[in-house]
């Protein structure tokens, strides 16, 4: 009765299950959820703690960050309950930001062993992976607008995955820190996001390119994708508001090769802008630009300046604004960055990409959720606490991260990206964050 | 060389006057119409090279090699990682000590996962080792998988291909990571200045290197004996074979070539461009035509066309760029692939189809007699999927949506390739066009929903009816590549663009079904369960739907049209000659495919709310059908099995929640299992779920004499039958 085929399908479902067992011991990135803080006394003396003692002005100073008394044990106390923050995180396939998971963690256990978690209480990173597919996303949203214990998610879904979770989440109830995708992620309520995204981008983009490089015109270059294209009006609007004139638009696609399209640009324009979708697309671009010998000012979007691009050296000379400064060699707070995710992190934590973006927000969150009232938060309580935030202690950022944002733009937290230049392949700061007012992109919602 | 067609002399002579008219204007103004040649050679030379891979891997064993990108990108992945650290990846394996591990809570194996061959390896060696894992995969490739499915139909080889994409796609992001790598120039790259435009030199090297492999390979296939006999196997593999020739050995050595070409472009492109996990399977597709437009056989056309595919890129790109005024529909990333689809459908059935000893039949189209106990069994079913889809814990709930929701996509699969013997690769296409339909009447022109609905429906019915037009002329692997080429035309015409089948801003958003006032969205109150969302209402409002769906194919699997779908699956011209209106039967199927395809899109824009064109496009439909293959493509009750399958669907989420959790591994899992069941299971889950239960009720049967059941005998469908 079994045959060969039986025999050989039931030695598959026995491989998969051997294989599926062992899979989570191949350094498997799932692992970094259960990632045990550092014993005590490997962690650095608490006065090393950064710049902590400067509780929110308008919020009840967390116990997160206040600084201890001397001799004080700074390890939460594993025997409280912890506070749960969720994080859907796009780290299973192709389209993948591994660091947003293992620097959140690791920001995670800092806190938990330095800081004291929250009032004592240790943090829990609730952390749920998705794919490329909104279905992941969409189901990892609805486990957190059902579950009762978790009162704020850190949304790490890209584009159209953040929009399908944010809209359950808040939907839900459920307050939710993002990334700066669209528009949507400024004006939803209950959505909230310390990243300026590309109108925020864009604009201190053309501030500095103004005032320090003296642009005056401009071509720019952008992904010949869905989601830039509506923001080719933006920024030519944004460029206007700057005086700055872009006088060409140039999309640019997906292959290897982009020699013709930047041919084709105005080489006497004094700036180039790239507004690309990823480090490939960017080392084409780069390349381009070398071949066409353009000597005026680049600059490019922080997705375009991604870690291995810039470390090649192709984008010496150009600038960039990004939204910490956790990816540069000399910005504010960096030393400090540095320790925490040497000390806590894993195999797939980097600093650049989405870093700074999740560190920045995990310490957003654990500060929100101390000022909400720590283990005993509702998620009421938690939006109120969004709704009086003001903190000047995010590391890598500004001074000012509040919330709610000016006028319609209330989930915009930060209005303060950093200018980064990149000499021999690293990052530097030359200039300090640039404080923007959003209100001057309200006619961007008219219509 | 046969007598042309009118369409193709009336399409030689437009193609002549397009080039003479290129020619002037080339002279007239060099900077738009002569510039666009040369920058266009980098990327030409790119796609040539993957055509010829292409094509090699065809003349080996009549397989279309979807994962021909995933090869070079893994295989690029390797050295850019021997170069940068030495390391040497080893492919994540299943663990034989897990039990006792499990058991005793220690841990008897560390499989490592990189192994360190020296951080300072030069060059020259990584490329060595890289192109001896080329080899290594070219000759699992043939023997483990290609060579089993020799005699396969071309779905199966189709399939197959699917999973290696999807394996090795899965294997660089779990060893390497998802980030872009680059790596160090091999060509010299310095720009040089020729014919008063500047162009890196390493375009030109590059250029050269494909130059010289098309000439080897024609000159390898056209003059030497291994040559020779590898093109007599394709026209007659009984007839080589009967001649002393080892067909098997050239397919083996063909595919061996085949990789190494993928390998060996990956590394010479890699500092060009830098390499992203699925770099060379988007850029697949543009080889994909050119190969095609070389009738997946002829080297120096096949290099030609991807030269000049690079060519008018570029040229489209100028034309777009310096002409303002012409809308930006996306014709630009359309046109190369309808004007393959022109092409093939002018010349008809052209792809030349490997002359094997025999043809394996796709999967049986199995018709259960309706007996009471099966009606109890589907009562029991229904009413099982009402309970978890209206009372189980939520992520079961939301799992059981979503596999609904692709057995509707798997029964459209059902219809057309099941059920008709058609390959269509554009069925997400369609299912794009519903949802993207439903948002555009539903939500921003404000229709309810019993409107919007059968509109969007409607939109993905017609959308399906012009796609399907070239199958009128076309079947086999040159349908595949028509409906590929139709659904890519419509993602960029489209759902790339803001518009009534597009999106709103970056976006598409659909509003809650309604009716009559009560809304039973995934988030919507209801009155049953636990107030935990998904909410069942929605939960119900697809189930009732897919219920529907599955009676509906049921019955047209037992309806005369159905037997006439099979008879000209069976053999057109015989179905013709029996009195089967073949066009009539084949546009009707891809209707009700398209109509099944557009419903399962309503269904997906109800579900998520906020949604892009990136749901819909190309890649996605070649999951669907492997999935669908993976359940058993030619049943309902396969369609039903392969939606357990589907991405977060109710099987996944079993396994996750009460076995283990497969989290990133499963894309690598569901590629492995692809590949096996293509090999080792033609007719899918279902089919062997149902073979094996036949032997177990016959075997009680025969235990009390009893003979066996006349209805457990496979059901084809002949040509005679109808």
């Amino acid at each position: 009765m079994f045959n060969k085929r039986l025999l050989r399908l039931l030695a598959a479902l026995m491989t998969l299950a051997l294989f599926a067992a062992s899979c989570g011991s191949d350094d498997d990135p799932v692992a970094s959820d259960d990632t045990e803080a550092p014993a005590a006394t490997d962690a650095p003396a608490a006065t090393d703690a950064p710049a902590a003692t400067d509780a929110p002005a308008d919020t009840e100073a967390p116990a997160a960050t206040e600084a201890p008394d001397e001799g004080d044990s700074m390890m939460a106390d594993e025997s409280l309950d912890p506070v749960k923050i969720g994080l859907i995180a796009q780290d299973e396939e192709l389209l993948a930001f591994p660091e947003v998971r293992a620097v959140a963690q690791a920001y995670v256990d800092y806190a938990n062993a330095e800081l004291g978690g929250i009032d004592g209480n240790p943090v829990e990173l609730d952390v749920c992976g998705a794919g490329d597919a909104p279905e992941g996303h969409v189901s990892c949203a609805q486990g957190f607008a059902n579950a009762d214990d978790v009162n704020l998610v850190i949304n790490a879904g890209f584009l159209s995955n953040s929009a399908a979770a944010s809209d359950i989440l808040a939907g839900g109830g459920v307050p939710v820190l993002t990334l700066g995708n669209d528009f949507v992620d400024y004006l939803t309520p209950g959505v909230f996001t310390i990243d300026p995204g590309l109108p925020g981008l864009a604009q201190v983009f053309f501030v500095y390119a103004a005032e320090n490089r003296g642009v005056t015109t401009a071509t720019l270059f952008i992904a010949d994708d869905p989601a830039f294209e509506p923001f080719i009006p933006v920024l030519e609007a944004i460029a206007g508001l700057n005086g700055i004139t872009l006088t060409e638009t140039v999309k640019l696609g997906f292959e290897p090769d982009l020699t013709g399209p930047v041919s084709a640009a105005n080489t006497d324009n004094e700036g180039w802008l790239f507004v690309l979708a990823d480090g490939a697309q960017c080392t084409a671009a780069a390349q381009a630009v070398a071949t066409v010998g353009y000597e005026g000012q680049n600059f490019a979007n922080d997705l375009c300046m991604s870690q291995d691009t810039i470390e090649t050296g192709a984008l010496d000379g150009w600038a960039g604004p990004v939204v910490s400064s956790a990816p540069t060699v000399d910005g504010d707070d960096v030393d400090e960055i540095n320790r925490i995710l040497e000390t806590y992190g894993n195999d797939d934590v980097q600093n650049a990409g989405l870093a700074g973006w999740a560190l920045g927000s995990t310490q957003f969150a654990i500060e929100v959720m101390a000022a909400a009232g720590g283990a005993e938060s509702t998620r009421e309580s938690t939006l109120d606490a969004l709704g009086t935030y003001a903190s000047s202690d995010i590391l890598g950022m500004a001074d000012s991260i509040s919330c709610p944002g000016p006028g319609a733009w209330t989930g915009a937290c930060n209005m303060a990206p950093l200018m980064v230049s990149v000499e021999n392949g690293t990052f530097t700061a030359p200039d300090p964050f640039t404080q923007l007012d959003f209100t001057v992109l309200d006619f961007l919602l008219e219509g | 060389m046969g007598e042309r067609t009118t369409a193709e002399r009336v399409a030689i002579i437009a193609l002549a006057g397009v080039l003479v008219m290129w020619v002037v204007a080339a002279i007239v103004d060099p900077s738009i119409y002569f510039e666009p040649i040369l920058f266009g050679l980098g990327t030409g030379a790119i796609i040539a090279a993957i055509a010829l891979g292409l094509v090699v891997a065809y003349r080996a064993s009549g397989v279309i090699n979807f994962g021909h990108g995933a090869i070079a990108t893994y295989i690029t992945y390797v050295y850019v990682s021997l170069t940068d650290t030495g390391d040497y990846p080893i492919p994540p394996l299943p663990n034989p000590a897990v039990p006792i591990e499990a058991i005793f809570d220690i841990e008897l194996f560390d499989i490592p996962t990189m192994v360190n061959l020296g951080e300072d390896m030069g060059t020259g060696m990584a490329v060595i080792i890289s192109l001896a894992t080329a080899v290594l995969i070219g000759l699992i490739a043939h023997y483990a998988i290609f060579r089993p499915l020799r005699y396969a139909p071309v779905l199966a080889k189709v399939v197959a291909s699917v999973g290696i994409m999807l394996f090795l796609q899965a294997a660089v992001v779990l060893r390497f990571g998802a980030r872009a790598k680059s790596a160090e120039p091999i060509f010299p790259n310095e720009p040089v200045d020729f014919l008063g435009v500047r162009v890196n030199q390493d375009r030109f090297w590059l250029l050269g290197t494909v130059a010289v492999v098309t000439i080897l390979l024609w000159l390898l296939f056209r003059y030497t004996r291994f040559g020779i006999a590898t093109r007599a196997s394709a026209e007659n593999e009984r007839f080589t074979t009967l001649l002393g020739f080892n067909a098997d050995y050239q397919a083996g050595v063909s595919w061996v070539m085949s990789t190494v070409l993928a390998g060996m472009m990956g590394i010479l492109v890699a500092p060009v461009t830098g390499v992203t996990p699925n770099l060379f399977t988007v850029l697949l597709i543009s080889s994909l035509a050119a190969a095609l437009l070389g009738r997946m056989s002829s080297f120096v056309v096949a290099a030609a066309a991807g030269m000049a595919l690079g060519i008018l890129d570029q040229q489209l790109f100028r034309i777009e760029f310096e002409w303002e005024s012409l809308p930006d529909i996306g014709i630009r990333r359309a046109l190369p692939f309808l004007a393959v689809a022109l092409v093939m459908v002018i010349r008809g059935e052209a792809l030349p189809s490997r002359g094997a000893v025999v043809a394996a039949r796709l999967p049986a189209a199995f018709a259960p007699q309706i007996t009471r106990w099966r009606l109890w069994g589907y009562a029991l079913l229904v009413g099982l999927s009402f309970l978890v889809t209206v009372f189980a814990p939520f992520q079961f709930r939301g799992a059981m949506v979503n596999s609904m929701i692709g057995v509707i996509f798997a029964l459209s699969l059902v219809v057309v390739t099941g059920y008709l013997g058609q390959i269509s690769l554009m069925q997400m296409a369609l299912a794009g066009v519903g949802a993207f339909a439903v948002g555009s009447f539903g939500t921003a022109a404000g229709m309810p929903m019993l409107i919007a609905m059968p509109l969007a429906l409607v939109s993905g019915v017609l959308f399906g009816l012009v796609a399907a037009l070239p199958s009128l002329r076309t079947r086999g692997a040159s349908l595949a590549i028509v409906t590929l080429a139709s659904g890519l035309a419509i993602e960029e015409i489209f759902f790339k663009r803001s518009g009534w089948f597009g999106l709103d801003r970056t976006n598409k958003s659909s509003d809650p079904p309604e009716i009559l006032g009560i809304e039973f969205g995934p988030s919507s109150d209801f009155f049953l369960g636990d107030g935990k969302i998904p909410t069942g209402g929605f939960g119900i409002f697809v189930l009732v739907i897919t219920v529907l769906a599955c009676i509906a194919v049921m019955r047209l699997r037992r309806s005369r049209l159905g037997e006439q779908m099979l008879a000209v699956r069976a053999n057109e011209g015989a179905a013709a000659a029996a009195g089967v209106n073949v066009a009539a039967i084949k546009l009707t199927a891809f209707g009700i495919a398209s109509f099944f395809a557009a419903l399962g899109g309503v269904l997906t824009a109800y579900k998520l709310g906020t949604y892009s064109g990136a749901l819909f496009g190309i890649f996605a439909s070649l999951s669907i059908l492997a999935f669908a293959y993976l359940g058993g493509i030619s049943t309902v009750g396969g369609a039903i099995t392969a939606g357990t399958l589907f991405a977060e669907g109710i099987g996944v989420v079993l396994t996750n929640e009460w076995f283990f959790d497969v989290g990133p591994y499963t894309a690598y899992v569901a590629g492995f299992f692809l590949i096996g069941t293509a090999v080792y299971n033609n007719e899918g889950i279902d089919g062997f779920q149902r073979s094996q239960f036949h032997k177990v009720v016959n075997w009680f049967r025969a235990k009390r004499g009893l003979g066996p059941l006349d209805e457990f005998a496979p059901h084809v469908v002949e040509v005679a039958d109808v």
